[in-house]
């Protein structure tokens, strides 16, 4: 599927700051060490070495200090997941809206190319950072702990991610985040967690966004819920709508606690 | 397409290793990958080929070792091998299930000298 984008090259990922007033451009940048625990015998012939290391262990050790930083912090972390277009911006938009007047958000923007996205939430007067992932189709721990450095949340800040949108690739870099919020809208079809289900296995939270249309796509609710579960019997699910609001208190009161829980 | 950053990933622990180990030739590679993780061969070997292009992995064979998927139900102890991710106990149709095996990504060794 991805052939289209052919991602992956890590060097073309742009970290693009929106709110000047939260910190310089430039991130600190990490070497990577890579640890290998093996003797160095030297024989000039053919021999087996082994090596038994993950291969996406670098995203992970990136995931576990921006875990670190983010627990020292006391910040909560989302990390929206979804296929372009399923409402994550305009979700977002809606959360901070009906956050009150210190909302004390972040937000981290991920896309392949453009700050459209990151304009619309800077709009609202919220401290936000565009990750551009040139040719690359998801976000990866490093980047996005940079962009949390730069953005600098205070105590009880939430800082909500949102991917780049794939419903697949996403699914195997761990970002450090609390929480992954799987959205799927309406318009996308019930079967979606049957063929994409390692999104939905691996998040906490599914919402079903667009339900304003549901009259006019046929999506069937209770269908999409009993696939969701069968890939993922933890699977909390929340039916809402960015645009009518309905849906909209249960998840702000979802996010209510989880923000509690970490402000202990 | 997350293969290609599996494909770097794939290259730097090659030559990583090749260094340290102070050698200079790979002839083959052999990689361990759970059906869960959702990398495709075809889509991982088309990534290898340019991404390898002057690395000491180029030309060497790459061995993919599959591991199936699997899960061991909470409630009754049945071991299955869960399809499409779907953790439903063929015995009891409980739903709490464990993952044991399926998600291996990993480099298990070079051949080289
Ligand atoms: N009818 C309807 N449209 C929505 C809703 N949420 C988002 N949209 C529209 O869906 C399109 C994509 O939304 P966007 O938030 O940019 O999706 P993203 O790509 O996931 O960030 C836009 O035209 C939105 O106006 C909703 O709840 N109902
Ligand atoms: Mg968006
Ligand atoms: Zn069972």
């Amino acid at each position: 599927m991805c052939d289209v984008c052919g991602c992956g090259n890590p060097s073309e990922t742009r970290i693009i700051p929106l709110d000047h007033t939260h910190g310089p451009e430039q991130g600190p940048h990490h070497p990577h060490d890579l640890h290998h625990p093996h003797s160095h015998l030297h024989e000039p012939v053919r021999r087996e070495v082994i090596i038994e290391q993950d291969i996406l262990h670098k995203n992970q050790l990136f995931a576990e200090r921006n875990r670190g930083f983010f627990e020292a912090r006391g910040i909560m972390v989302l990390n929206l997941v979804s296929s372009p277009g399923s409402g994550k911006t305009t979700l977002v938009e809606e959360i901070i809206r009906r956050s009150g007047k210190s909302p004390n958000i972040c937000v981290v923007e991920g896309d392949q190319q453009s700050t459209l996205d990151a304009e619309r939430i800077k709009m609202l007067n919220i401290p936000v950072i565009q990750i551009n992932t040139g040719s690359s189709c998801h976000l990866e721990a490093e980047t996005v702990g940079q962009a949390a450095k730069q953005l600098n949340p205070i105590k009880g800040a939430l800082l909500i991610i949102e991917n780049v949108g794939n419903l697949m690739c996403p699914s195997l870099f761990d970002l450090g985040e609390n929480y992954r919020v799987v959205l799927l809208s309406t318009a996308e079809g019930d079967d979606k967690p049957l063929k994409y289900p390692s999104m939905f296995h691996t998040s906490h939270l599914c919402l079903i966004t667009k339900n304003d249309l549901l009259p006019y796509t046929g999506f069937d609710v209770e269908k999409a819920r009993k696939n969701a579960l069968l890939v993922n019997p933890n699977l909390q699910i929340i039916q809402l709508s960015s645009i009518t609001g309905e849906g909209m208190d249960m998840l702000m009161q979802w996010l209510e606690g989880i923000r509690k829980q970490r402000c202990k | 397409m997350h293969e290609l950053t599996v494909a770097t990933g794939i290259i730097e622990l090659a030559e990583a290793t090749l260094r340290q180990n102070g050698m200079h030739k790979i002839h083959a590679i052999n990689i361990v990958i759970g059906e869960l993780t959702c990398v495709d061969e075809s889509a991982l070997r088309f990534a290898l080929d340019p991404a390898s292009k002057g690395s000491p992995l180029e030309g060497a064979d790459i061995n993919i070792i599959w591991v199936k998927a699997l899960a061991r139900c909470e409630h009754c102890s049945t071991e299955f091998q869960p399809k499409g991710f779907i953790m439903e106990c063929p015995q009891c149709k409980g739903l709490e299930t464990n993952i044991n095996k399926g998600r291996e990504l990993y480099v298990k060794s070079i051949e080289a000298e």
